[in-house]
């Protein structure tokens, strides 16, 4: 059972968090802000990320990678290319 | 006593913290608000938004910290920029806080079932801001008529109570926003785990 002094602690934690949802300056959510930092992290790593590689290192579905993709597609985030080695599979790339 | 021990510790650092962030900016004074660097009253009092967090999230126990950081923040940091009878003044400024709570909390309670030991729930921002505000008026009139009264002066400057309001309120304003980058960053680099994503 935690104290009065982590309650109060906590409070101010809950305050906080309050505020960031009700502001919602950045409009990913978790899931989303975690597709992109894989991508990110797989392009600085191996200099090239394909959706196959997202999906297995996301640990998170094909259709919800899928849909996040598009989304930072048509926000101009990122690029998606057909793979010239391998038809059926598409690269991603940062937009700059 | 052990509560009390840790909020005192706790409440104290915060405060001494935001003094001590606060002095330097005032010194530099990049905005040049007070080229004649005359006593008026800083136009972003960090030291305000630790009194206003800290009473409302630890409630009474918080005053004796409070009042310690009032009496020795300003000694320790540049005992000559503040006027004789600040630590009378320091109940004022701890006072208006206190109002200002009791205030809101009024404001909220059916008639007849008020109770100065009731809570409010501060995870609702909104009552903090609206504390902020109220405190900060009643802090900018209350500390110069204590002031003023202590130092034998006649007359108040509006200017200084101005000040002394619009300083608090945007000094604790500037807290809050800090508190809340500091939160997202933690949150984004998962120090903090968000608590719906748990």
């Amino acid at each position: 059972m935690s104290s009065d002094y982590t309650k109060s602690l906590i409070s101010i934690l809950e305050m906080l968090w309050n505020i960031e949802k009700d502001l919602n300056l950045v409009s990913y959510n978790e899931t989303e802000k975690k597709v992109y930092y894989i991508i990110v992290w797989l392009l600085s790593n191996n200099d090239a990320c394909n959706i196959s590689d997202v999906i297995n290192s996301s640990g998170y579905s094909r259709s919800t990678v899928y849909k996040t993709i598009k989304k930072f597609e048509s926000a101009d985030l990122v690029i998606v290319k057909q793979s010239k080695g391998d038809k059926r599979e598409f690269n991603l790339v940062l937009a700059s | 006593m052990l509560h009390l021990l840790k909020v005192t510790i706790t409440v104290y650092v915060f405060s001494m913290f935001c003094y001590a962030v606060w002095y330097p900016l005032q010194v530099i004074d990049l905005a040049n608000l007070n080229p004649n660097r005359e006593w008026l009253g800083s136009l972003c009092y960090l030291p305000h938004g630790a009194r206003v967090l800290m009473f409302c999230f630890f409630r009474y126990q918080s005053l004796p910290g409070l009042y310690l950081a009032e009496i020795s923040g300003p000694s320790l940091i540049n005992n000559e920029d503040y006027m004789t009878g600040w630590s009378i003044a320091a109940f004022a400024s701890l006072f208006s806080v206190v109002a200002s709570v009791e205030l809101v909390k009024w404001t909220r309670s059916t008639p007849g079932f008020f109770s100065f030991f009731k809570k409010v729930n501060f995870e609702n921002y909104k009552f903090l801001f609206l504390v902020v505000i109220v405190s900060s008026l009643l802090n900018g009139i209350l500390v110069n008529v204590v002031l003023s009264v202590i130092n034998w002066t006649d007359s108040i400057s509006v200017i200084t109570v101005f000040r002394f309001a619009v300083g608090d309120l945007l000094g604790a304003t500037a807290v809050i926003a800090a508190l809340w980058v500091i939160f997202k960053t933690l949150v984004d680099t998962r120090l903090i785990i968000d608590p719906e994503n748990n």
